[in-house]
């Protein structure tokens, strides 16, 4: 994003992964609490998962096959002892109620009955697209329960609500964080990228911190119960026994195996995904352009491509998701078919009961679900590394005002000095050589010279939008970059060359220079930028909502906007940088006049090329190649012939 | 539904009532609109469902024979069906004609289990697994030209529908309700076609159990569509305001990013940021809301489904124990199904569940359907609109530029109330340079605008050739027309591509030509990588004049007959302004060339003055001689300069 190379799509060594996680758990510290009442919930909800297979033995054994109610093989675990003891002595009838009135219940609070096939979690995730960018839309509204019914809905409710607290606290933080970048930090490609990492990556810190802190936890005692019981119930099947030991950790390992296709293929589809966004942003920004060069088709072609390829590549990483479901899938298989023949043999012996395969088949079920979670946790960690980053990215950038210090000045009584300056760009090139330059409070200067010699540079150094490598900039001889922030811009206001308006009404974009400006303020503003007679023009006058970009606005119109809003600030020095580039000679005079009228409260610093506006400033100042060559009164530098600005002049009139 | 573009469109107030009901007329209105996206795709999406509905078949015909070995052999030792004895070779004696199995005959069942269903389980992973990436696959590219036409449809409108929807929305738009659209017709038509299927499928099979149970399952369906009823419209309602404040969100973040420099200087971040909080807020308010109600609903679902399963264990449990026989004995005989057992109670309901799975997916997706019918409203809001500027009929492509361009007694509006341009008449032979100059907001860029047609004037007409434009076809006339802009907008592409932006096949000296005539060759070979520097991070250490060159250049390797530059000295200093049009006038010479400007420079390298005021043409013809006959030109003049023209030589 910046002029520094953007790191963003490197590789994520796993120091840095321990680095990054570390970060995000400190993010969710606070969140404790809630962390600790999703677990809770969460425990419930898997004691009442692993009891409900239970009552569905009983059905079988008892009713279906019609084994008498006293006899079991094998032991039954302490805390269900309460509920066969009540099936004592019931007709088969009675048994049918009974499982029917706990499953009932059960379906009401946890939304299962046992047999694991048909239980319901609550989810209330959307439909989402075929690639990356869409599917972020549900991570940052990441929510779920292994239950349903009454317990399900809790519970969901709570984390949903958790997880949009948090979201919302973390994306102002980036939010805030992205404005508070130095003025230099933007350039075009900024703006999807910017959405991207407020909206779709942000989301990826809480979904880590929810896979390695509730899902690890909830999964390990969900395992531990299986293993008790298996233990407690069915030593009479060692196999059975070892399978649950072994089942977690095969199944661990084969997600380990993939991980290093995955996170290639993530990374990927999240790129193309950028791209794509990119590239409808620009095309939509740039509509007049490519409309007038005759070139949607072209635009159209490319999005086409950029689209097919974040397709592909998402495809490409649901293929490697597919692969590793249909390993684990194979792997689980596989252990249930060895235990099979044991199982087989138990019962054929009359150790077990036919019932006792229903529990088995649900606890195993149980146990590979989770393991398989477990081993996704591994897998999308990878995926949401990436997003994690480029959020710490933004967050570890140093903001502007920590590059100023606190003092204040209240206001500029005497002037500002440019004192022996020197700037050269992050990457090296130098733009302005030892530049000193100096303007009382009274004074207009104007700056001149030929495009790209400086001028524009040199302006920004006055509201430190960029700070002299060498050298200081004084306001009332304090060093600029001494100043608080918000008190160097109410000192300093600045017109941009390029005029930005925003969707709201005009007045309220030129307000934008001075949020505490009355209606009259902001009207005799526009009055003085020439802007008055166009606004009255408007259907709704000042309070006309201008569209995105002011796409109604001539590029003139938008000018005259932005220079009130300058003039709105009563700010003691005022920047303006090809204030009149746009505007026809008459307008321009007018304003000239009327900011001439203000002079004895302000400092003007204005870079401009039209002769007219250039003759009545105080002083000239002819900028070359980042120097200062030439410095004087109109009168002055006319009267030396081989001089800069008389060249400029005379090519002016006698073009 | 073509709109003029002027209204601002529905989505656009999300106060407003909803009326997208998802009703029978609406479902039809979706699928025709959607069909040509659909079209392409018919031969796989044919071949998908006929894949999945035999690998379930398959998969649920040998489901129902390992039952009956499982359950019935191995765990109760009840005697098999005569099929297990055909495909295994067992021997009837021993396994079918018994009262109940030997210890040693079950013993010899898990191998053949085993054996079968290691197999069945291969290929129903591996068959998942590619019909799912196929399923994929095919969704993909529906949703491809779904979002391609889209951005084609954003591009064609004019100028005037783009200043008053929102980017942000639109590239939201191209996105998320695109991929709405696919979606929706996975879960309109596809999904419940399968499960409509399976749950058929069902009802048939345990009818041939108890025509008791399929009774208990097939009034499962009136409560299930109660509850899809009842909730579609909160959900509509509660999923369109998710959308609109999420789109909203985006729109905000992004014009902070596009103005960023504004609000920085003017030190509104405190501003911007709370405005963001608001509307994260709510964005998250709505989201909570949508999806707690379709969890809310899912979870009622379960319930209602949850009753039929009960109902149905419980009543075969009961038959399981009393070994009644089953309904469709005959046909069931050779699962081993005749009377009811451990294995007819087990395939009972694995049958039962499947069913009522698919009933439970049918009501989820209804619910999800919701949301994705208010995606498609927006998407289809944009596909209905037809561009505004669109060839007659009989139009033709442009053969000749013949005399050059004429406006004649041309009057235009923006808005049908106040005229931006009156009675224009003006004509500009090749080889002649027209200034074009005014007080700004007067109308020259419109006045250009109307030549390139991304607009029609409301009287008058403007001829090209001699021809109508009207009866020229767009594209043929605009590829006649190069323009550089005023905003001076570059691509995050190399300079070279920026250049060629329009003509893409352009070889690259014929882009050196171009940026010679712009004067932008010279700085362009100091940059890092000459003419392959990227512009996307440096374009902001590029000044204004450079762009502005470069803009030039862009339009001049278009090397069309007519040539629009609007301003494209304003950043330029005298210098290089002198040899820009020095260049230009040379490369103009059979050309018309439109120069929109201020300068007096400039002006007076024109050949013909077009001077407009108030919208009005108040001077037309050579410089020299309307400085001498008309009053308001030389006015005009002077106050550029500041100069009485008198003194000057």
């Amino acid at each position: 994003m910046s002029a520094a190379r953007d790191t963003s799509a490197d590789r994520v060594t796993t120091a840095e992964t321990l680095g990054l996680i570390g970060r995000s758990l400190g993010f969710i510290w606070p969140y404790w609490p809630q962390i600790l009442v999703k677990l809770i919930l969460s425990f419930i909800g898997i004691a009442v998962i692993l009891f409900l297979p239970w009552p569905l033995k009983f059905l079988i054994d008892y009713v279906v096959v019609g084994l008498p109610v006293t006899s079991s093989p094998t032991p039954i675990p302490p805390y269900i002892q309460p509920f066969v003891q009540l099936l004592h002595g019931m007709t088969p009838l009675e048994i049918v109620w009974m499982v029917a009135a706990v499953s009932l219940v059960g379906i009401a609070l946890i939304g299962s009955f046992g047999n694991g096939i048909s239980r319901d979690t609550a989810d209330g995730n959307l439909a989402q697209g075929l690639d990356t960018a869409t599917q972020s839309e549900n991570l940052a509204n990441e929510s779920s329960s292994r239950v349903s019914g009454l317990l399900g809905l809790i519970e969901y409710r709570f984390q949903l609500k958790t997880t949009h607290r948090f979201n919302h606290q973390l994306r102002r933080l980036v939010f805030h964080r992205l404005l508070a970048l130095p003025i230099t930090h933007f350039s075009d490609k900024s703006v999807g990228d910017a959405v991207y990492r407020v909206m779709y990556d942000t989301p990826a810190i809480s979904k880590i911190c929810y896979d390695i802190l509730v899902v690890p936890i909830c999964n390990l005692f969900l395992i531990a119960v299986v293993i008790w019981t298996m233990q407690y119930s069915f030593s009479a099947v060692p196999s059975l026994v070892m399978l649950a030991w072994l089942a977690a950790p095969m199944v661990l390992i084969s997600s380990f195996l993939m991980t290093g296709v995955a996170r290639r293929r993530s990374l990927a589809s999240r790129e193309a995904g950028t791209d794509t966004t990119s590239t409808v942003e620009e095309g939509m920004s740039n509509i007049l352009a490519v409309q007038s060069l005759g070139a949607h088709e072209r635009q159209r072609d490319e999005f086409d491509r950029d689209s097919q390829e974040s397709f592909s590549r998402y495809r490409s990483l649901v293929w490697v998701k597919v692969m590793l479901v249909g390993l684990q899938a194979t792997v689980a298989c596989g252990l249930l078919i060895y235990v099979f023949f044991d199982i087989a043999e138990a019962i054929i012996a009359g150790n077990m009961t036919p019932g006792d395969s229903g529990i088995l088949w649900a606890y195993f079920g149980q146990l590979l679900l989770n393991t398989i979670a477990l081993g996704a946790v591994w897998f999308n960690l990878q995926d949401n590394l990436i997003g994690m980053r480029r959020v710490f990215q933004i967050i570890d950038q140093q903001a502007d005002h920590e590059r100023h210090g606190q003092e204040t000045l209240e206001t500029v009584r005497k002037g500002i000095k440019i004192d022996h300056v020197s700037y050269a760009y992050p990457d090296g090139t130098p733009a302005l050589d030892d530049v000193t330059l100096e303007a009382q409070l009274g004074e207009m200067v104007a700056l001149v010279g030929a495009t790209g010699s400086g001028k524009t540079t040199l302006s920004y150094l006055i509201p430190a939008f960029i700070q002299p490598t060498e050298g200081r900039v004084l306001l009332d001889g304090i060093d600029t970059r001494k100043l608080a922030v918000d008190n160097l811009r109410d000192l300093v206001s600045f017109v941009f060359q390029e005029p930005a308006v925003f969707d709201d009404t005009v007045a309220n974009n030129i307000r934008l220079g001075n949020p505490g400006a009355s209606d009259t303020e902001v009207a005799s503003a526009a009055a003085t930028a020439g802007a008055l007679t166009f606004i009255r023009d408007l259907p709704e006058g000042f309070n006309t909502p201008l569209g995105r970009s002011g796409d109604t606005l001539s590029v003139g119109q938008k000018q005259r906007l932005a220079i009130a809003r300058g003039l709105v600030s009563r700010s003691p020095v005022l920047v303006l940088d090809e204030p009149t580039a746009a505007l026809d000679p008459e307008t321009e005079n007018a304003l000239v006049q009327a900011l001439q009228a203000e002079r004895e409260k302000r400092v003007l610093i204005v870079i401009a090329h039209r002769l007219s506006t250039i003759r009545t400033a105080d002083r000239i100042c002819v900028v070359d190649n980042g120097k200062i060559v030439e410095s004087g009164s109109h009168e002055q530098l006319m009267k030396n012939p081989e001089g800069a600005y008389r060249r400029f002049v005379e090519l002016q009139l006698s073009a | 539904m073509a709109t003029t573009g002027w209204e601002i469109s529905p989505s656009e107030n999300p106060d407003r009532p909803v009326e997208d009901d998802l009703d029978l007329a609406r479902v039809l209105k979706i699928f025709l609109r959607t069909w040509p996206f659909i079209k392409p795709l018919t031969r796989h999406l044919i071949l998908f469902v006929v894949c999945s509905a035999l690998v379930f078949l398959f998969t649920a015909t040998s489901g129902f024979i390992i039952i009956g070995l499982v359950n019935n052999g191995i765990l109760a030792g009840k005697p098999l069906g005569l099929l297990h004895t055909g495909i295994y070779g067992l021997d009837p004696a021993v396994f079918v004609h018994v009262e109940a199995l030997s210890a040693d005959a079950r013993r010899q069942l898990p191998w053949l289990a085993m054996g079968s269903t290691i197999p069945l389980v291969g290929v129903v992973i591996i068959t998942g697994m590619l019909l799912y990436q196929y399923s994929i696959w095919i969704f993909q590219s529906i949703n491809q030209l779904m979002r391609v036409r889209l951005i084609d449809q954003l591009q064609m409108q004019s100028l005037a529908y783009h200043s008053q929807a929102q980017t942000g929305d639109a590239i939201y738009r191209v996105y998320q309700d695109s991929a709405m659209v696919t979606s929706i017709i996975r879960s309109i038509f596809l999904d419940p076609l399968m499960f409509l299927g399976r749950y058929i499928f069902g009802l048939g099979v345990v009818a041939a159990f108890s025509p008791w149970l399929a009774f208990i399952l097939g009034i499962t369906i009136v409560p299930a569509l109660i509850l899809g009823r009842y909730f579609s419209s909160p959900l509509r309602v509660a999923f369109r305001r998710a959308r609109e404040r999420n789109s909203k969100l985006t729109s905000w973040i992004q014009e902070s990013m596009v103005g960023i420099r504004v609000i920085k200087a003017t030190g509104n971040e405190n501003q911007r940021e709370s405005a963001f909080q608001r509307l994260s807020q709510d964005a998250f308010a709505a989201a909570f809301e949508a999806r707690a109600m379709l969890t809310l609903m899912g979870i009622l679902a379960f319930v209602v489904v949850g009753l039929t399963v009960i109902a149905t264990q419980s009543v075969s449990a009961l038959y399981a124990n009393a070994e009644a026989d089953t309904y469709a004995r005959n046909l069931l005989l050779g699962f081993g199904f005749a009377a009811w057992n451990l294995g007819s109670f087990t395939a009972a309901s694995t049958r039962v569940n499947d069913s009522v799975g698919s009933l439970e997916s049918l009501i989820t997706i209804w619910g999800r359907a919701q949301d994705m019918a208010v995606g498609l409203n927006r998407v289809f809001e944009i596909l209905d609109l037809e561009p505004e500027i669109q060839d007659a009929p009989d139009a033709s492509d442009l053969e000749s530029i013949g005399e050059g361009v004429a406006f004649k007694n041309v009057t235009f509006s923006y808005d049908h109330l106040r005229p931006v341009l009156s009675d224009i008449n003006l004509a500009s032979s090749p080889g002649n340079i027209t200034a074009i100059v005014g007080p700004t907001g007067t109308g020259k860029s419109t006045l250009m605008s109307l030549l390139l047609r991304l607009a029609d004037p409301q009287t008058g007409v403007v001829t090209v050739g001699g021809k109508n434009i009207r009866d020229i076809t767009v594209a043929s006339l605009r590829r006649w027309i190069a323009i550089a802009t005023q905003e001076n907008i570059l691509f995050s592409t190399s300079v070279l591509e920026n250049i060629r932006y329009a003509v893409p096949q352009a070889g690259r000296d014929a882009v050196i030509a171009a940026a010679r005539v712009a004067c932008a060759d010279e700085f362009i070979n100091r940059l890092s990588e000459g003419y392959d520097t990227p512009l996307g991070e440096r374009a902001t250490k590029l000044s204004t004049g450079q762009r502005q060159r470069i803009v030039i250049a862009r339009a001049l390797i278009k090397d069309s007959p007519i040539l629009i530059l609007d301003e494209p000295t304003a950043a330029l200093d005298t210098e290089t302004e002198l040899r820009v049009m020095d260049n230009l006038r040379q490369w103009g010479e059979s050309r018309c060339v439109f120069l929109i400007t201020h300068r007096l420079s400039t002006i007076r390298q024109a050949n013909n003055v077009l001077y407009l005021r108030d919208g009005r043409v108040a001077a037309f013809g050579p410089h020299d001689q309307l400085i001498q006959d008309n009053d308001n030109y030389r006015s005009f003049v002077e106050a550029e300069t500041g100069v009485s023209m008198e003194t000057q030589p």
